[in-house]
């Protein structure tokens, strides 16, 4: 089966980078195996469990079944660029909370509510379920990041009073 | 000790500790001089820079033993937490056992331990400072980093005392602090990694990347001890990135399978190829080869056949049944169970100049020492072993199949080499939970029982080969922790078709599962309240554990409002565990409705805790809360089923793992307890699943006697 | 491989005499005389096959009803049922169980928050058991339009079908373009792997719906469930 590489231009975390891939590549090797960025996780390949959650022009899409020719001309913000400075509301909150055990899903955990917060700052139980119902964890963080989601949501709304 | 070089990634600080991540290497030497500074003990190095270095021998995978075991270490030393930086201690085959991590036996093993090597620190420091100052030891105390000459009032900073307190002998006795002066242990620490955790720069066994890495998607042969008879990779000629094919073989029978390993550049090339791979096998089925036959076979084994073991008042001795004509009995068949951690199993091995280095998270890496040089006909010490943190293990990572891959396809390549599992390879060559058949009868009234036998069918692996006592027998076996006149348990061994392995709690899940719902049951027969008869049965005079067990149980009624009736359309059940070998007591209350069309909301659950002396209680609490999602994930919605030998279950739409909108809220109860820690990272697992099906039964009327709960079509809102 | 998937030629629309658009033309005709609001009701006492009665046979109107009873089977398959459900979740699979991730429709039926369609659905199938199947428009219909397939009975799903205010405001003509040449229709067709087809093929579906209008557009008795 020949499969043929392509030059891409692509904005990942706010800089431009040229990768040659074969375009049914899925962002998430391209961004382990090619450029480097380890923080996105492989969890199941199959979209399942969230752990590969990217933003892709703002959205939580899964890098395991989305293929680099799709973020052509789009922005690719990961775990390492989810806040240039590691000081998003989400991430003060989840270390208040001490959510993760083993860690391994939080990058897709924080990846997908920072999706919820920017949609909805005040978000509900309810709002918390249909957002992130498509992370898993193993090691059952899940009351912590409910919790974490609603301190950070508090610290935002601080924060944009303060500004 | 083997000099060691570490690739940095990346440094983070933010909180309270400092963390450094770092890949370990031992090829990739950058020939920097290594500060000997003060170390009285592997585990602890003092800077001349003041940098306090605490090292990791047991492995992190989600416990938190990276923040409470070097939490011991800083309590005694009396060092600020913002000066500690954690580093995993090199791996020494010499001391394989030592980096051990199982059983919930980390803080239970070591607590003591690394207080002596901070109190031994400590007193050096201090001996130190008094012989600069030239005053008696006993006028110098220790206190954040520093000694203090407290009649001068003149301070001395531990790094300023390296040189001379490297120059001592480490004292034979030291004193340990009294444990009302913690200061540290007992109170919310921060996780120490987080920072790294949160900015994605946490290096786990996936995240290895060296010069010209390679990686490798097998193709495993389904059945377990099937072989290759040929392969056709046709269809990968012309696939970017894939570089070959190479044969893996069964190493021997409880290592790992005969496979076809396809090797290319990136992971997804691999993973492709693997997919495009055509492999023929030779199943070569010899024994019970699926589900249905397998209960079948524990029905016959247990009506039939002799047992294997017996446990009893007399120890020994023929299986006697119970002769009675108002015996109560019930069955309860559980099933196989996957691991399913959130990182799919992978390993990392370069092969160089006849000798190989590893890169892995692993339970019990003695393993590797102790059974690969063997088949790789080479010495011990041509193995090293770079240790690393796993993305949750919960058992599977104490295997070692992944390394005897890597080795044998490092081999065939000139460079590292990763072997990737899918999520579909981590489901199907998983080291399952053995499957059990629990057939319980009693006599009994609403004070005693007069009479218990516990008949027990479980899955062995390999042949009939029956595992130590807590493997399969935990619980039940002299250990029960009710009093029961006449008591037998005896054990029937099956062969099982696949292979298996430790999971979280090991034997307790299931076992206590069938004690506890059979022991719900004599209550309900007694028309007695289930609490009521725990305590009527419960020999609190001869055991300190049942006295406890009985405080964790009061305790945790009275949390739910056991006492009180529940509301409307609401029930209730409750179920409890002595978690012997890790000295930790828990009992589970649940609150429960179920609608007409089995719809299951636990609106409250509570769990009474009995850890002992508790290290870090934000921690433990965490543990608790995983131990409730791991165990009702496992008792509601898994198990793994096999079909002509093969595993069906394939990814976690066939395999469903609990879900944010299924986890109910959840009280914990810490109970204050004795002056030794016990264990806390399994013990809060095997009441679970019987507090709820005990308060399914107090709403339905339905027993579930056959497991997960979702077979019988309840579902979890 | 992928790429190959992507460029699969989906089956094109089922040639179209002229004698169809003929009665296409006379039904819309027909159904632009009366009063729309008539349609309205979903018990069908007033709905449009009562209407039609005069212009069709009791022929027609057996195979009217005939041929959706063939239409429904395809709609009540898990392949178009699935995204058409009562709740707000989409369902899965054969077994069209809730969507695992826990999906919530959202007010433009394309999801929530981080739980968006295309955030796993992409243009296209995607090769392998368990991945997500794939459609440039893959989405639930809108919150204010649900066009709900599940547990509606033949009577009332042909019903639904013909009620603009309930069938996204479509025509007949528009009804029959859609079923014919949307292309989220026509995925159904082309599932992804391990996933079954519906029980009949496209042309056959496409075929069987333009038998019930033709003869009538008449819903099943309300009595056949």
């Amino acid at each position: 089966m020949p499969t043929i590489e392509n030059t891409y231009s692509l904005y990942i975390n706010r800089k431009e980078t040229r990768v040659t891939v074969s375009p049914d590549m899925p962002i998430l090797w391209l961004l382990r195996d090619v450029i480097g960025l380890t923080g996105t996780k492989f969890g199941c390949g199959m979209a399942q469990c969230g752990a590969c959650t990217i933003h892709l022009d703002g959205e939580a899409v899964r890098s395991c079944v989305t293929s680099v020719s799709r973020a052509v001309g789009k922005e690719i913000i990961t775990i390492e660029g989810l806040s240039p400075e590691g000081d998003h509301p989400l991430q003060h909150a989840w270390a208040e909370v001490n959510v993760p055990q083993c860690g391994y899903c939080q990058a897709g955990q924080l990846m997908s509510a920072a999706v919820l917060l920017r949609e909805n700052p005040e978000p509900t139980d309810q709002d918390i379920d249909d957002a992130m119902s498509g992370n898993i964890c193993r090691c059952g963080t899940y009351l912590r990041i409910r919790k974490a989601i609603h301190l950070a949501a508090a610290i935002q709304k601080s924060r944009a009073k303060q500004s | 000790m083997k000099r060691r070089y570490f690739i940095r990634l990346s440094t983070f600080t933010a909180g309270a500790w400092l963390l450094t991540d770092l890949v370990p290497a031992n090829l990739l030497a950058s020939g920097k001089p290594v500060d000997p500074g003060f170390s009285p003990d592997p585990l602890l190095k003092i800077s001349e820079t003041g940098k306090v270095t605490i090292f990791m021998v047991k492995q992190e995978m989600g416990q938190n033993v990276i923040t409470s075991l070097p939490l011991l270490i800083a309590e005694e030393l009396e060092v600020d937490l913002r000066d500690i930086t954690i580093q995993s201690l090199p791996y020494e085959a010499a001391k394989s056992g030592n980096y051990t991590t199982w059983a919930s036996g980390s803080i239970t093993g070591s607590w003591m331990h690394l207080r002596k090597v901070g109190a031994t620190a400590k007193a050096m420091l201090i001996t130190a400072a008094a012989t600069r100052w030239k005053v008696p030891v006993d006028l110098c105390k220790a206190q954040g980093g520093r000694v203090i000459n407290t009649r001068t009032n003149q301070i001395l900073y531990y790094k300023d005392l390296v040189k001379e307190a490297s120059t001592l002998t480490p004292p034979d006795n030291v004193t340990l602090k009294d444990i009302k002066d913690f200061k540290l242990v007992g109170q919310k620490a921060p996780k120490t990694n987080i920072s790294s955790i949160l900015t994605g720069r946490y290096a786990y066994t996936m995240d290895v990347k060296l010069p010209r890495m390679l990686y490798a998607a097998l193709v495993r042969c389904p059945v377990y001890s099937g072989k290759v008879v040929s392969w056709d990779s046709s269809a990968l000629n012309g696939l970017s990135g894939f570089v070959k094919v190479v044969q893996v073989t069964q190493m021997n029978e409880a290592l790992n399978r005969n496979a076809v390993a396809v090797i290319a550049t990136n992971t997804w090339a691999a993973l492709q190829g693997q997919r495009l791979l055509k492999v023929k096998w030779d199943y070569a089925l010899n024994t019970v080869s699926d589900t249905p036959s397998l209960n079948d076979q524990f029905k016959k084994e247990l009506s039939t056949a002799t047992p294997a073991q017996v446990y009893g008042k007399e120890k020994k001795g023929p299986f006697k049944p119970i002769q009675h004509p108002e015996v109560y009995e019930a069955t309860y068949e559980i099933p196989y169970m996957g691991h399913a951690a959130m990182e799919p199993m992978n390993c990392t091995a370069w092969y160089k100049d006849g000798k190989f280095e590893i890169w892995g998270g692993f339970q019990a890496p003695m393993f590797i020492n102790s059974v690969l040089p063997k088949l790789f006909n080479i010495d011990r010490s041509d193995i090293s072993v770079n240790l690393m943190p796993m993305g949750g293990s919960f058992g599977r990572k104490e295997k070692i199949d992944g390394v005897a891959e890597a080795m044998q396809i490092a081999k065939a390549v000139d460079a590292p080499v990763q072997v990737i599992y899918s999520r579909i390879d981590d489901l199907q060559n998983d080291f399952y939970r053995h499957a059990s058949y629990h057939h319980l009868s009693a006599v009994s009234n609403p004070g005693q029982i007069s009479q218990w036998r516990h008949q027990l069918g479980i899955a062995t692996f390999p042949g009939k080969e029956i595992s130590g006592p807590w493997h399969t027998f935990g619980g039940v076996m002299d250990d029960l922790c009710y009093t029961t006149g006449d008591y037998q348990s005896a054990f029937y061994p099956v062969e099982s078709p696949i292979p298996l392995g430790s999971w979280r709690s090991i034997s307790f899940s299931p076992n206590v599962f069938a004690v506890e719902s059979f022991i719900d049951e004599l209550a309900v027969h007694n028309h007695t309240d289930p609490i009521t008869f725990r305590f009527n049965i419960l020999d609190v005079a001869g055991s300190k554990d049942n006295q406890r067990l009985k405080n964790v149980l009061s305790k945790c009624a009275d949390q739910i409002g056991w006492w009180q009736e529940p509301a409307k359309g609401r029930f209730r059940g409750v179920a409890c565990c002595i978690y012997g070998h890790s000295s930790s007591i828990v009992a589970h209350a649940m609150e429960i409705s179920v609608s007409k069309d089995k719809l299951v909301k636990i609106h409250r659950c509570v769990a009474a805790v009995d850890c002992g002396l508790v290290i870090d209680p934000d921690g433990l609490k965490a543990q608790v809360e995983g131990s409730l999602a791991w165990a009702l994930s496992g008792i509601f919605k898994n198990e793994i089923t096999v079909s002509n030998g093969m595993v069906d279950q394939q990814s976690f739409a066939d395999y469903q793992v609990l879900r944010t909108n299924e986890m109910p809220p959840f009280e914990i109860i810490l109970i204050p307890g004795a002056d030794n820690p016990g264990g806390g990272g399994e013990p809060a697992v095997p009441s679970v699943g019987p507090a709820l099906c005990n308060a399914i039964f107090a709403a339905t009327g339905f027993r579930i006697r056959e497991l997960p709960i979702k077979k019988h079509g309840f579902r979890l809102v | 491989m992928i790429s190959l998937n992507h460029k699969k030629r989906l089956p094109g629309s089922p040639h179209r005499s002229k004698r169809y658009y003929y009665v296409i033309s006379s039904i819309v005709a027909f159904l632009a005389l009366i009063n729309m609001s008539a349609f309205k009701s979903e018990s069908g006492s007033a709905g449009l096959s009562e209407l039609l009665k005069p212009h069709f046979s009791k022929q027609d109107s057996m195979i009217s009803k005939r041929a959706f009873l063939q239409v429904y089977k395809v709609l009540m398959s898990p392949r178009c049922m699935n995204c058409h459900p009562s709740g707000d979740i989409p369902l899965q699979g054969d077994d069209s169980h809730f969507h695992l991730q826990g999906v919530k429709r959202g007010h433009d039926g394309t999801g929530l928050y981080a739980l968006k369609c295309g955030n796993c659905h992409q243009s296209h199938n995607l090769p392998g058991l368990h991945m997500p199947p794939g459609n440039p428009k893959w989405h639930l219909p809108p919150a204010n339009m649900k066009m709900v397939f599940q547990g509606r009975t033949p009577h009332q799903l042909a019903l639904q079908l013909l009620d603009k205010k309930r069938n996204g405001g479509r025509s007949i003509k528009a009804l029959v373009d859609h079923i014919t040449s949307d292309t989220l229709v026509l995925s159904g067709w082309t599932p992804a792997d391990g996933l079954s087809k519906p029980p009949l093929t496209h042309k056959a579906f496409v075929n069987a719906f333009n038998e019930w209008i033709k003869h009538g557009a008449i819903s099943p008795d309300p009595e056949n469930k």
